[in-house]
C-alpha cells in the first residue's frame, strides 16, 4: 500500500486535531470547550474517513504535469526543485526582513530577483525605487506605519 | 417597511452626492480593471492588501472601493481572454473559448465589445434585481433570530463545502479546520485561554489579514514565479472601435439570451458556495443548447462570449446581497470582502437591511455604476491599451507583488510576527491547492467561526438547551442534511442502477 502525499497531509492534520481535542478537554469552562471539541471531533472523523478512502483507493493520482482546478485558478504542477527555489526566496526575504528590516530587505530582494531572472539594470532600479517610494510614501507617511528596521539595527540602537 | 425603504433610498442618494464616494468608486474601477487584465493577480490578491488602509477610511469609501474593484475584475479579465487567449480571471475561461477564436478570425474588436457589453448588461440587470429584491427579502431576514443564525452559518458552510469544486468531504474538512483556527485566542466570554500555548501574540487570535494574504495572495505568486515568462504570449491588435460598438449591439440583438444568462448568474450568486465557475459553464452550456448552430460553438460564436460574461458579472450582485443580508459569503472573494466589512466595523447581517439599508442599497448600485463607468466608458475606449498589461513579465510582477504582500501582512498590526503567520498560511494554501482542498471553505470557516460561537451562546442564553426548536432552525437543519446526503444517495442510486442494467 503506497502512501500518497495527500495522506501525509491528512495524518499531520489528524495529529493536530487530536492535540486540539486533548487541549480542549483540559479547558475548565464547558462553554469554552464546547465548539472546539465539537469541530475538532467531527473534523477528525471526516479526516479519518478521507484517509481511509485514500489508503484503500486503487487508482493513483494523475502525473506530474496534471492540470488541477483549485480555488480560483488553474495550477500546472511544476517540479519540486522549482518550488523549493521559490520557497527559498520567500524564506530568505522573511529572514532578511527580521534581521535588516523592510527597506533594505525589499530593495535587495527586488534587485536580486529581477537581475537573476534576466532583467536589465534600468527596469530593476525603476521597480525598486517605485516600491520604496510606495513603502515610504503610502505606508510610512500616509498611514504613519512605523516601519520595522530589523533586529540588527535595533541592537545598534536604531528604532 | 415602505418608510424604511424610502429612508434607505434617501440615504443612498445622500451617499451618492459625496465627492469621496465618486473618488473611491473611480479608484476601485481603475484598479479592478487593471487587476482583471493581468492574469495571475486579481481581487483576491489585492483586496487583503487594501484592508489595512480601510481602517483609516470611512466605511462607505472603503466598501465602495472594494465592491467597485471586485465587480470590474471580470470585465478586465475578458480583455485578455478575448485578445490574448489567456483568461485574466477564472470567470473568463468560458469567454475565451469563443472569444479568442473570434479574434483569430479578425473579429477581435467585436468579440471585445460583446464581452464588455455582456458584463455591463449582467451587472446592471442583476444590480437592479438585487435592489428590487430587498423589500421581498426584508421580512424574511427580520424573522431570523440569533438562534437561527447558528444554523444559517452552519448551512452556509455546508453549501460552500458541498457545492464548490472538489470533493464534499475535502470541503467539509477545510471548513472545519477554518472554524477551529478561529477559536485560537483569549475567550473573553469565559475568561479562558484557547490554544495560545502561553503566547501573547495569539491573545487576540490569529490575525485575519495575514491569513487572507497567505492563503489567497501568495500562492498565485509562487505559481507565477515557478512558471516564469509572460502569461500572454501572442499579441493580437485591436483598433476598430466601430467593431467594438457592434459587439455591444450584439448583446441587445441576443437580448433574450442576455436576460436569461444574467438571471441565471444572479440566482447562482445568491446561493452560497456556488462560484463563478458554475455560473459561466451553466450559461455557456445553455447558450450552446439554445443556439440554432450548436456545432459552431468553440469556433468563434458571439453568443458563446455574451452568455458567460453576463453570468459572471450578474453573479456579483447576488453574492453581495447574500453576504450583506446574511453575513454569508458565497465564495473566497466574498469571504475577503466580508473581512473588509468587519475591518470598517460594519457587521453584515439582518441590520444591513434595517439600520444600514442606505449602505446596502448604495453598494448594490456601486455594481451598476462601476459597470457603466468602467465597462462601457473606460474599456470601450482603452481596451487595446489595457490588454498590454497582460504582457508584463513575471520577473517584474512577482517580486513587486510579493514585496507588497509582505508589507501588507505587517501593515495590519505593525507586528513582524504577522509576516511569519502569513508565510505559514501561504504554505498551507499551497498544500491545499496541490492536494485539492477548498481554500474558500477554510477562509469562510475562519471568518465565521467566531460569529457562530457568538450566535450559539446568544441562542442558548435566550432559548435554553432546545433553542433550535424553531421552524426556521429546523428547516435549515433539514436543508443542511439534504445537501450533505445528496451526493452519497446519488452514488448509491447510481450503483443500484448499474447493477440492474
Amino acid at each position: 500500500m503506497k502512501i500518497k502525499r495527500s495522506s501525509y497531509f491528512l495524518i499531520l492534520l489528524l495529529v493536530l486535531l487530536l492535540l486540539a481535542i486533548v487541549l480542549s478537554f483540559r479547558m475548565k469552562s464547558f462553554e469554552a470547550k464546547l465548539l472546539p471539541l465539537a469541530f475538532a471531533g467531527v473534523t477528525s472523523v471526516l479526516i479519518a474517513i478521507q484517509l481511509g478512502r485514500e489508503l484503500t483507493a486503487k487508482t493513483e493520482d494523475a502525473g506530474k504535469t496534471a492540470i488541477t482546478t483549485a480555488g480560483s485558478y488553474e495550477v500546472e504542477r511544476g517540479s519540486i526543485s522549482q518550488l523549493l527555489i521559490v520557497v527559498a526566496w520567500l524564506v530568505g526575504l522573511l529572514v532578511s526582513i527580521w534581521l535588516f528590516g523592510f527597506y533594505l530587505s525589499i530593495s535587495a530582494f527586488i534587485i536580486a530577483y529581477m537581475i537573476l531572472h534576466g532583467s536589465r539594470w534600468l527596469e530593476t532600479i525603476i521597480a525598486t525605487i517605485s516600491v520604496l517610494a510606495l513603502m515610504y510614501g503610502v505606508f510610512g507617511r500616509l498611514l504613519g506605519l512605523p516601519m520595522y528596521l530589523g533586529l540588527i539595527f535595533n541592537m545598534l540602537g536604531y528604532y | 417597511m415602505l418608510e424604511q425603504l424610502a429612508q434607505g433610498y434617501l440615504g443612498m442618494f445622500h451617499n451618492l452626492s459625496t465627492l469621496g464616494f465618486w473618488w473611491w468608486l473611480l479608484a476601485g474601477i481603475v484598479v479592478g480593471l487593471i487587476l482583471g487584465v493581468i492574469p495571475g493577480i486579481g481581487g483576491m490578491t489585492f483586496i487583503p492588501l487594501f484592508l489595512p488602509f480601510a481602517l483609516y477610511l470611512e466605511p462607505l469609501d472603503a466598501l465602495t472601493f472594494i465592491i467597485a474593484l471586485s465587480s470590474t475584475t471580470s470585465a478586465g479579465g475578458a480583455i485578455t481572454a478575448v485578445l490574448a487567449g489567456v483568461p485574466g480571471e477564472s470567470a473568463n475561461i468560458a469567454t475565451m473559448i469563443d472569444g479568442y477564436p473570434m479574434t483569430k478570425k479578425g473579429q477581435g474588436s467585436r468579440a471585445l465589445g460583446a464581452a464588455l457589453g455582456g458584463s455591463s448588461f449582467g451587472s446592471i440587470l442583476a444590480g437592479l434585481a438585487a435592489a428590487a429584491m430587498i423589500p421581498l427579502v426584508l421580512p424574511m431576514i427580520m424573522a431570523v433570530r440569533s438562534a437561527d443564525m447558528v444554523f444559517v452559518v452552519m448551512v452556509g458552510l455546508t453549501f460552500i463545502a458541498a457545492l464548490s469544486s472538489g470533493s464534499t468531504l475535502k470541503g467539509l474538512i477545510s471548513a472545519g479546520m477554518g472554524v477551529l483556527v478561529a477559536f485560537v485566542g483569549y475567550d473573553f466570554g469565559t475568561l479562558t485561554e484557547r490554544f495560545m500555548f502561553g503566547s501573547n501574540y495569539l491573545y487576540d487570535g490569529i490575525p485575519t489579514i495575514p491569513v487572507a494574504l497567505g492563503l489567497m495572495a501568495l500562492p498565485p505568486m509562487i505559481d507565477l514565479a515557478m512558471g516564469g515568462g509572460t502569461i500572454a504570449r501572442v499579441r493580437e491588435e485591436v483598433t476598430e472601435l466601430r467593431q467594438v460598438w457592434e459587439g455591444y449591439k450584439d448583446v441587445f440583438r441576443h437580448w433574450k439570451l442576455s436576460v436569461r444568462c444574467s438571471l441565471i448568474g444572479y440566482i447562482i450568486g445568491i446561493i452560497p458556495g456556488i462560484g463563478s465557475g458554475t455560473a459561466i459553464w451553466v450559461t455557456y452550456a445553455h447558450a450552446k443548447q439554445s443556439s440554432k448552430t450548436p456545432e459552431k460553438f468553440g469556433t468563434g460564436m458571439v453568443e458563446g462570449v455574451i452568455a458567460p460574461q453576463c453570468a459572471a458579472d450578474a453573479k456579483e450582485a447576488g453574492s453581495l446581497l447574500t453576504t450583506m443580508a446574511l453575513g454569508l459569503p458565497g465564495s473566497a472573494m466574498y469571504a475577503i470582502i466580508l473581512m473588509g466589512f468587519y475591518m470598517v466595523n460594519v457587521v453584515p447581517g439582518p441590520s444591513m437591511l434595517t439600520e444600514h439599508l442606505d449602505l446596502t442599497l448604495t453598494l448594490e448600485y456601486v455594481i451598476i455604476l462601476a459597470s457603466i463607468i468602467g465597462e462601457i466608458g473606460i474599456c470601450f475606449t482603452l481596451a487595446p491599451q489595457m490588454a498590454k498589461l497582460a504582457y508584463v513579465p513575471a520577473r517584474i510582477m512577482v517580486p513587486i507583488v510579493i514585496s507588497l504582500v509582505f508589507l501588507g501582512a505587517y501593515a495590519s498590526n505593525s507586528r513582524i510576527e504577522d509576516v511569519l503567520t502569513m508565510v505559514i498560511f501561504a504554505g498551507l494554501g499551497l498544500a491545499m491547492i496541490r492536494l485539492g482542498y477548498n481554500r474558500a471553505a477554510f477562509i469562510i470557516g475562519f471568518i465565521l467561526g467566531g460569529e457562530l460561537e457568538h450566535y450559539l451562546r446568544l441562542g442558548i442564553a435566550t432559548g435554553g438547551a432546545f433553542f433550535f426548536m424553531r421552524p426556521i432552525s429546523i428547516g435549515l437543519i433539514a436543508l443542511g442534511i439534504a445537501v450533505l446526503a445528496y451526493e452519497p444517495i446519488k452514488g448509491i442510486l447510481a450503483k443500484r442502477r448499474a447493477k440492474l442494467a
